[in-house]
């Protein structure tokens, strides 16, 4: 795991400077403290920063060139079956000085092609070939987008780097904001991709690569992988599928923990890291580590008594990291690792989940993608409930009472017990008579349309129809509710929102997070299993209760879904965001973004009122803050 | 051979205790047999103990007497043997399953080798939900504890090294990796080869072998990698040495549509297995797991490439002499199959690799390691 960056200039006579390269590479030094290297020749130039986890020896230092100097490559990120690949070459007489899989990537290139090479490989990465002979540059990404990887163009010069940081020191200045995103931002709370919230800076779609004349700067992209469901065996019980779905876990997880340091865990409480532990410690000579955050006040909810009792069944040596509940804490060090503004609350405990896993290890797996993989989010159940109700649907006679429940009050989202039922009732019946990718998007809606338009003015938001393409084309490939709903969750709020801040705010602390259940396999397994198997009224994922109640306590498997939930609309509130507050209403927003400062103050004030607004309050938050720091 | 022979200061006396009814067991009769005699090849002088049976033949031919000669023949028997013979240098107890006798003997002089912790391995759930007998897993558990006081053990692999240190928290100081050596000699043989294809009415076929017989070797997964072959048109046969199938890999194979191509040939003659391995295109082992992991070795060493898992011991042990893949990616183990039958440059490098790789499991090689190790406890006792 590295962070790497290069630039490819094409105008006659143009050359780099080698302190050029260095200065990009050197913006990424917390993403990889071990190493740093560059490669630097006319008008192109590749570097890297190495996080070593495969082969801790010299062997492994990057750029690594082949033996004919021919092909040269930069690498991020983790194959976690080169060696079966390294396999095929040795046989074939290839020999190899050290153990990275980065090396096995090298002479696979220069032997079978780089087409052939990934179809071969399986793992999380962003990675650079340098091919002197065909006179080209290649930039691939993993197909889910686990690792970043960003293009600035303009000028002829492309410049690539794991992180937007280090464009500003690629000889054509800072990038500048985006103001394009912010739209999106307010309704979703990310920024989609392809576009950052920085000006000609884009994201390398995942699952392609791009190919880079050297001398004329004509590009071409390929798509090299699309995840598609697994052609499962006909006729399985549901005793088959749990055998299947056991040995695919097995699987993935035993992979994913090939590694020359210790491996750790992040351990939330939940299905999703709990089966992660519990398979990958058979498989290790000691326990793993464990890590969890939560809350130090007595009394408040959250996972870490249940992580507790998971680490103990498996003797993982357990750290509870606690956090402050009084407090939101300083942001912006946090939107500084993140570059582009998130409106997810989740970013805090997460910080400081990496920063207390980084002190005892550098590479921890993490759950992140179970619940895209495997079905796992309650919007799957509604999902599937609105379309049987729908106009067309097979309960459609049924769909006129959600007219009556959609009229129910908008209770808050804090509610409990009946009110919190009709909260979800009233929400979901409002939502079944609208276009699928409305009613998707409407789950995650942090400002209505009108709220939009009265803080930014008429904004040009591009998230429905990019919604709606993803629907299309899950639909033409034949894919059922859930699974178009996986689609589309694995193209937008995985890719621009959870994948972006476990990399960025892991690597900000020079930690590799793994995330097995984003192994293309398992999710292809995932994707195929039969709705049952996916959405069940008694909790989601029914075939991971089922294994993990081998192992664990009932309480730990029967449990419904639950997010960390952070006292943000009770921080907003608080006298310590005061100074928050003030800025928000007459700083980077208004002046950088031209917010209009009578509407944001005016949804500070309906927060303040009683309104339960602590989402859109941490919205606005975010985004005020990467203003003041980028715009 | 006589270059390498270690000039020790006294002539180191060793003591080697075999199993208990070793007949049953023929590969520990074997590693004791051909430990011995490169050991004495190397100036040691070795003493076997070989316990008579405490029932004769006509007693154990009923099943009560069978049982208790099995266990109180092991555990009370042998032991009493034990502690009436001349004193040595060093012990050596050849198989962890007889670890209860170092009770019996000084333990700063006692060596044993471990070969593998399977059941301790199956229990700990890595093979995901296998079902283990409380008393067989009981039982196992005390020996592997015993471990723990003996001056050294030997393991036959890195795995089973990193499995003593997890399951049976036996001191990493105090374990030694030496492969051993090849217990029966294997080679290439084209006469054989010929001779096997036409006994066994494969002539003109592409076959795939596969031996071995606990549940560990996935011979489901091999039915369903051939499956995947024809699938894909490969035009493949599937040779099976060992147990028959059970009627339910027989009923998996008619599912899969293969079984008109497999040939079960059962349980094979030592004099034939050699002939099995040359007549084969490929050795396919898919297995789940392996402390050590003898075919692909003995199909290397008949030229024979090989295609197996990256599981447990198997890919220390065939080291780059072999194509590897998770036991689970069927796939990516069909890609290599196919691979070898269709690529001759492939095939010819991993036969060429292979009989290289194979001849260095010699005895000679692990004798001298062994004997290093008597002579470092010698000197520590």
């Amino acid at each position: 795991m590295c962070g790497i960056a290069g630039i490819v200039r094409w105008r006659s006579g143009e050359t780099i400077d080698p302190a050029t390269i260095r200065g990009m590479v050197d913006s990424l030094a917390h993403r990889g403290p071990d190493d740093v290297g560059i490669v630097c020749e006319g008008g192109v130039a590749m570097g890297m920063r190495r996080l070593a986890i495969q082969d801790l020896s010299p062997a492994g230092h990057q750029p690594m060139t082949s033996d004919d100097g021919n092909i040269t490559v930069v690498f991020n990120g983790e194959l976690y079956d080169h060696l079966d690949l390294r396999s095929r070459l040795l046989a074939t007489g290839q020999r190899f000085r050290g153990t990275s899989d980065t090396e096995t990537l090298l002479h696979g290139v220069a032997r079978l092609g780089l087409d052939a090479l990934l179809g071969q490989v399986s793992g999380m990465y962003a990675f650079a070939v340098l091919d002197r002979r065909r006179r080209r540059l290649s930039l691939v990404r993993d197909g889910f987008g686990v690792k970043p990887l960003y293009l600035r163009r303009g000028q002829g010069q492309l410049a690539f780097a794991s992180e937007v940081r280090a464009f500003a020191h690629d000889g054509r200045g800072k990038p500048g904001a985006n103001p394009g995103f912010v739209a999106s931002y307010l309704h979703i709370g990310w920024v989609p991709s392809p576009q950052t919230a920085f000006a000609g800076v884009t994201k390398l779609t995942p699952g392609t690569i791009l190919e880079l004349d050297l001398d004329s700067g004509s590009e071409t992209t390929r798509e090299f992988y699309r995840v598609t469901p697994e052609v499962l065996r006909a006729g399985l019980d549901d005793d088959q599928l749990l055998e299947l779905f056991r040995e695919r876990l097995n699987w993935v997880v035993r992979r994913q923990l090939i590694s020359d340091v210790p491996v750790g865990m992040f351990l939330s409480g939940g299905l999703d890291s709990s089966s992660i532990l519990t398979v990958a410690t058979p498989h290790l000579a000691h326990a793993p580590r464990s890590f969890s955050v939560g809350f130090q006040a007595a009394g408040q909810r959250d996972e870490t008594e249940a992580a507790a009792v998971i680490a103990r069944s498996v003797g993982s040596p357990h750290t509870i990291l606690s956090l402050d509940p009084s407090t939101l804490g300083d942001l912006a060090p946090l939107q500084a690792a993140l570059e582009e503004p998130i409106a997810d609350s989740a970013i805090v405990p997460l910080w400081h989940l990496c920063k207390g896993t980084a002190a005892h290890v550098k590479v921890a797996l993490s759950g992140e993608g179970g619940d895209e993989a495997l079905g796992g989010y309650t919007r799957y159940f509604w999902g599937y409930a609105a379309a049987a109700l729908s106009p067309g649907g097979t309960l459609a006679a049924a769909g006129s009472l959600t007219r009556g429940l959609a009229a129910l009050p908008a209770f808050s989202p804090r509610s409990r017990g009946v009110l919190n039922l009709a909260r979800r009732v009233g929400k979901f019946a409002s939502t079944v008579r609208l276009p699928e990718a409305e009613r998707y998007l409407s789950w995650f809606q942090i400002f209505n349309r009108q709220d939009r338009t009265d803080l930014l003015g008429e904004a040009p938001d591009e998230v429905a129809p990019r919604v709606q393409q993803i629907y299309d084309r899950a639909r033409a490939d034949g894919l059922d509710v859930v699974q178009s709903m996986q689609m589309v969750d694995m193209s937008n709020m995985l890719l621009d929102n959870l994948l972006v801040k476990a990399d960025k705010l892991s690597m900000a602390q020079g930690l590799e997070v793994r995330v097995p259940l984003l192994d293309r396999k398992f999710v292809e397994l995932g994707l195929a299993l039969p709705i049952h198997a996916k959405i069940a009224l008694r909790g989601n994922k029914p075939l991971l209760r089922r294994l993990l109640a081998e192992r664990l306590p009932r309480s730990i498997t029967r449990q419904g879904k639950r997010g960390f939930e952070l006292p943000v609309d009770r921080w907003f509130r608080d006298s310590s965001t005061a100074l928050l507050r003030q800025r928000m209403s007459s700083g980077a927003l208004v002046r950088n973004l031209g917010f209009s400062a009578p509407a944001v103050q005016a949804v500070i004030d309906r927060h303040l009122g009683g309104a339960d607004l602590g989402r859109q309050m941490f919205a606005l938050a975010m985004l005020d803050i990467w203003a003041a720091q980028n715009a | 051979m006589t270059e390498s022979r270690h000039h020790w200061a006294a002539p180191l006396r060793v003591c080697l205790l075999h199993n208990y009814r070793e007949s049953e067991q023929i590969s520990m009769k074997l590693y004791a047999e051909r430990l011995g005699a490169s050991l004495t090849e190397e100036g040691l002088t070795v003493r076997h103990l070989l316990p008579p049976t405490m029932l004769s033949s006509q007693g154990r031919s009923f099943w009560a007497g069978k049982k208790l000669d099995s266990y109180a023949g092991r555990f009370l028997y042998y032991p009493h043997a034990v502690r009436s013979m001349p004193p040595s240098d060093v012990y050596h107890i050849v198989d962890h399953g007889h670890a209860h006798l170092l009770r019996s003997l000084d333990p700063r002089r006692t060596v044993i080798t471990c070969h593998d912790l399977m059941l301790l391995v199956l229990a700990s759930g890595r093979l995901g939900r296998r079902l283990v007998s409380g008393v067989a897993l009981e039982v196992f558990r005390q020996l592997a504890g015993t471990l723990r006081g003996a001056a050294a053990v030997i393991a036959d692999s890195a795995q089973t090294r990193r499995d003593l240190v997890q399951f049976a928290d036996v001191d990493p100081a105090r374990i030694e990796v030496i492969f051993p050596g090849m217990n029966q000699p294997f080679a290439r043989d084209p006469a054989a080869r010929d001779e096997g294809r036409r006994r066994w009415g494969l002539e003109g076929c592409r076959v795939v072998l596969q031996v071995g017989n606990a549940f560990y070797k996935n011979l489901e997964g091999s039915l369903r990698i051939i499956a995947r072959l024809r699938r894909r048109g490969v035009d493949v046969h599937f040779l099976r040495g060992g147990l028959r199938l059970t009627p339910e890999q027989r009923q998996l194979a008619t599912g899969l549509g293969i079984a008109d191509f497999v040939r079960d040939l059962g349980p094979l003659p030592d004099r034939e297995l050699s002939m099995l391995y040359n007549a084969a295109d490929v050795l396919l082992y898919p297995s789940l797991y392996e402390g050590f992991g003898w075919p692909p070795l003995e199909a290397m060493a008949c030229g024979t490439p090989v295609v197996c898992s990256r599981a447990g011991s198997l890919a220390e042990v065939v080291g780059p002499a072999a194509l590897t893949a998770d036991p689970e990616d069927e796939e990516r183990l069909a890609d290599h199959v196919a691979a070898v039958l269709s690529d001759v440059g492939l095939a010819a490098g991993l036969r060429e690799h292979g009989l290289r790789h194979a001849a260095t499991f010699a005895w000679s090689r692990a004798a001298r390691e062994v004997a290093g190790l008597y002579q470092r406890v010698r000197e520590s006792a």
